[in-house]
């Protein structure tokens, strides 16, 4: 079979797809998604989003927690845009190997690469990395589960 | 005065510009000479204030703010000049022209020139651009103030 590409999503169709909404949407733009394989996009920093007046006042930066949610959005991408998974609320389970490389100021854009890696019983297993100019700037693997499918699964075993 | 071109970011632009969270409309300004003109950028993101009222399903930014971002653009070619750092600047008339819209994913580049600038009384043009195509532009005269209102005619209301 072959692979349905998705390209171009823009806001109106990222939210056909995730949950999230102002002011946790950390993604703006997904060049490309394959469902079930790989999503590609990115996020623009501007002065203007609430985190930057707070964190830090004298030296805006982007918060590692912001970061990471970015990353954990663009996984869910990749299998949120499977059919029948529209919209499914989502639990994060395990993040590792989460490393920051580079600081991140307004006017950067934060280019996002997702890879699923395993999708089975309602988990979802993916690495992420974030890049900034083409310069690596963060990178984590995620486990990511779908509760109401974790649920049936565990009422069925017992 | 200065001749010479230079880069803000935007710890640097907060000391000539008094705009602040969550109306500072500038990301960072690549080139500024000081009484002549000003370039810089800012990026649009989902996450800023206007997206989830204007409008509902179809983001874009407004207008007004757009008119408010090629001002500041302005403005900081005004403010770099020696002696006006973080000076406040006022709108006195502005005719602004969209020719499509600006959506979060967009970096909106900005470029302004100072035609005029006498007596605290400048006039200048903005034009703003997303991946190289004019998207809006700006006729504007702004006051500043300070200065405009020690010259202004005494007997004149």
């Amino acid at each position: 079979m072959e692979d349905v590409i998705l390209k171009g999503l823009d806001i109106k169709e990222i939210m056909r797809y995730h949950n999230c909404g102002y002011p946790c949407l950390m993604l703006d733009f997904m060049d490309e998604v394959i469902p079930g394989k790989s999503a590609k996009g990115y996020k623009n920093f501007t002065y203007n989003e609430w985190f930057f007046p707070a964190h830090f006042e004298n030296d805006p930066n982007v918060p590692s927690s912001i970061l990471m949610e970015a990353m954990s959005q663009t996984l869910l991408m990749t299998f949120l845009t499977l059919p029948g998974y529209e919209r499914i609320p989502t639990a994060c389970l395990r993040i590792t190997h989460i490393e920051f490389r580079r600081k991140i100021i307004p006017g950067d854009r934060l280019d996002l690469s997702a890879e699923l890696k395993m999708f089975r019983d309602g988990i979802a297993y993916g690495k992420v990395e974030g890049s900034v100019d083409g310069q690596s700037s963060c990178s984590a693997d995620f486990t990511i589960g779908i509760p109401s499918i974790l649920e049936q699964n565990s009422r069925s075993e017992n | 005065m200065q001749d010479e071109a230079f880069a803000l970011n935007e710890v640097e632009l907060m000391r000539y510009q008094p705009n602040r969270y969550p109306f500072l409309l500038i990301d960072r300004v690549t080139e500024v000479v000081p009484g002549k003109y000003a370039k810089g950028y800012k990026n649009l993101t989902n996450n800023e204030w206007w997206i989830p009222i204007h409008f509902p399903g179809n983001p874009n930014m407004p207008g007004c703010l757009q008119i408010e971002a090629m001002a500041q653009m302005l403005t900081v070619a005004l403010t770099s000049l020696d002696g006006m750092e973080g000076k406040v600047v006022h709108s006195y008339k502005h005719m602004g022209t969209f020719h499509r819209e600006v959506r979060p994913g967009d970096r909106l580049d900005m470029e302004s020139e100072v035609l005029s600038f006498r007596h605290g009384l400048c006039k200048g043009a903005v034009k703003g651009y997303v991946d190289g195509e004019l998207v809006c532009e700006l006729e504007t005269v702004v006051i500043i103030p300070d200065i405009f209102k020690k010259l202004r005619p005494k007997g004149n209301k």
